[in-house]
């Protein structure tokens, strides 16, 4: 499906997607990602006016606070206060070299903002903390054909 | 006891409290304003009389019972609060359970779901009060009320938090429980330890637990609850049935859950 410019795109996961093995008590245990934690939707536009393209994150709640977080020199993050929850990533379109038509390109750029998720994720200290930026990158690879079709 | 009972027995006497305080600190300072040897005739000359004598400490002790009932309002929240929070949870038990065959002809209270608060101490005669805890403070109708269990998630070491309730808060995930035996004094010790594994409980909690009845409950849920971002609690859905209550295929659909967790978000922000 093409994506339209700012349409939200229903994410879909796996079951073993939301599934993590834990320690708890000295036992392993199956456990779920928290529902919090699992964006529900995804959409990316560009902003000609700022010169860069931002992907969005949509969850079950959308009341909390975000701050700015600088993840390397063209992507920076908007991510919760309190949870440190990824609502969207925005990066530069010049700098990351997201140009119409150069699609080898805008492919090489959405690994490097897959990593850039992954060092996220690696950062967090509470292993709760990096299932949200596991399920963001998730969410990114599926529809990567989909939000790469507007840039 | 959870909010509901709790603030429906005691919000009369707070509110009367609240307006009373007002009324007599606007009283006795307005009276300062009189002097005794002007009202000759009785009573009001004594009325003036004391208050001259004792406004220094009336004004005082009205100021802080006002704060007191004001404070009361804005920690346990208001009836009408908890009475649309134990709303939301019914219509999220009805989602889990109404659409399932199997359970038509189960009773109302066989299936519960229970929400708890995350409490950083606990005003109460037990062990480690001054550990973290998460204790009811709602419940779906139709199920017992008094007596359910309070869960420790200690600050210092997660790793020790109690019951699905306290594993869910503590690591921030769904924590789900099924095929529990039901534990009797008879249970045997393997029955126990499986119990004991998955309901995130110590072996010295059911034989507490075994005391006042048995452990019937044979899945649960913990689901971790949030107010913008902010970890608040938890909500578990207990079942007497064996089945996996959420499932993974359920949870990526989330329909149930994101209702829910929209209303009580904007319910728990009073």
């Amino acid at each position: 499906m093409k994506a339209e410019e700012g349409q939200w795109i229903p994410t879909e996961f796996s079951v073993q997607d939301l599934k993590r093995r834990i320690n708890i008590r000295g036992n392993k245990i199956e456990v779920f990602v928290s529902p919090y934690d699992i964006p529900k939707a995804i959409r990316g536009y560009r902003d000609p006016d700022a010169g860069r393209i931002v992907i969005e994150m949509k969850y079950i709640t959308e009341d909390e606070p975000t701050k700015t977080q600088k993840i390397s020199d063209w992507i920076s993050c908007a991510i919760g206060k309190a949870s440190s929850r990824i609502y969207s990533i925005s990066v530069v379109a010049k700098t990351a070299e997201f140009r119409a038509g150069d699609e080898i390109r805008r492919d090489a750029s959405m690994k490097e903002l897959v990593q850039c998720i992954d060092e996220m994720a690696n950062a967090a200290t509470r292993s709760a903390s990096k299932n949200n930026p596991e399920m963001v990158k998730q969410a990114i690879i599926s529809h990567s054909s989909e939000l790469l079709e507007f840039v | 006891m959870i909010r509901l009972y709790w603030v429906t027995k005691t919000q009369a006497v707070v509110k009367t409290l609240g307006v009373a305080s007002s009324i007599a600190i606007f009283l006795a300072g307005g009276l300062l304003k009189f002097e005794p040897t002007v009202w000759v005739s009785r009573p009001f000359h004594d009325i003036v009389a004391f208050n001259q004598e004792w406004a220094w400490l009336m004004i005082p002790i009205f100021a802080t019972l006002g704060s007191g009932a004001a404070l009361y309002k804005a920690q346990f929240g208001t009836k009408s609060n908890w009475v649309n929070i134990t709303q939301v949870l019914e219509e999220y038990k009805k989602a889990l359970f109404d659409d399932r065959p199997e359970c038509k002809n189960d009773g109302a209270y066989h299936h519960r779901v229970t929400l708890y608060k995350y409490t950083s101490f606990r005003v109460a005669l037990c062990k480690y009060p001054l550990t973290g805890w998460v204790v009811p403070v709602a419940r779906t109708k139709h199920s017992s009320l008094s007596r359910i269990p309070r869960y420790r998630v200690p600050k210092k070491d997660r790793d020790k938090a109690e019951g699905v309730a306290g594993a869910a808060y503590a690591n921030n995930t769904m924590v789900p429980a099924y095929d529990l035996p039901i534990i009797t004094k008879s249970s045997s010790d393997a029955e126990r330890a499986k119990y004991s594994k998955f309901g995130q409980v110590s072996l010295d909690w059911i034989e507490k637990r075994l005391k006042k009845k048995k452990c019937d409950i044979r899945a649960l849920t913990g689901i971790p609850v949030e107010v913008k971002g902010e970890p608040w609690g938890v909500v578990v859905v207990d079942s007497r049935r064996p089945e996996q209550i959420i499932t993974a295929e359920e949870l990526k659909d989330n329909g149930h859950y994101s209702s829910l967790a929209n209303m009580l978000s904007k319910l728990l922000e009073n």
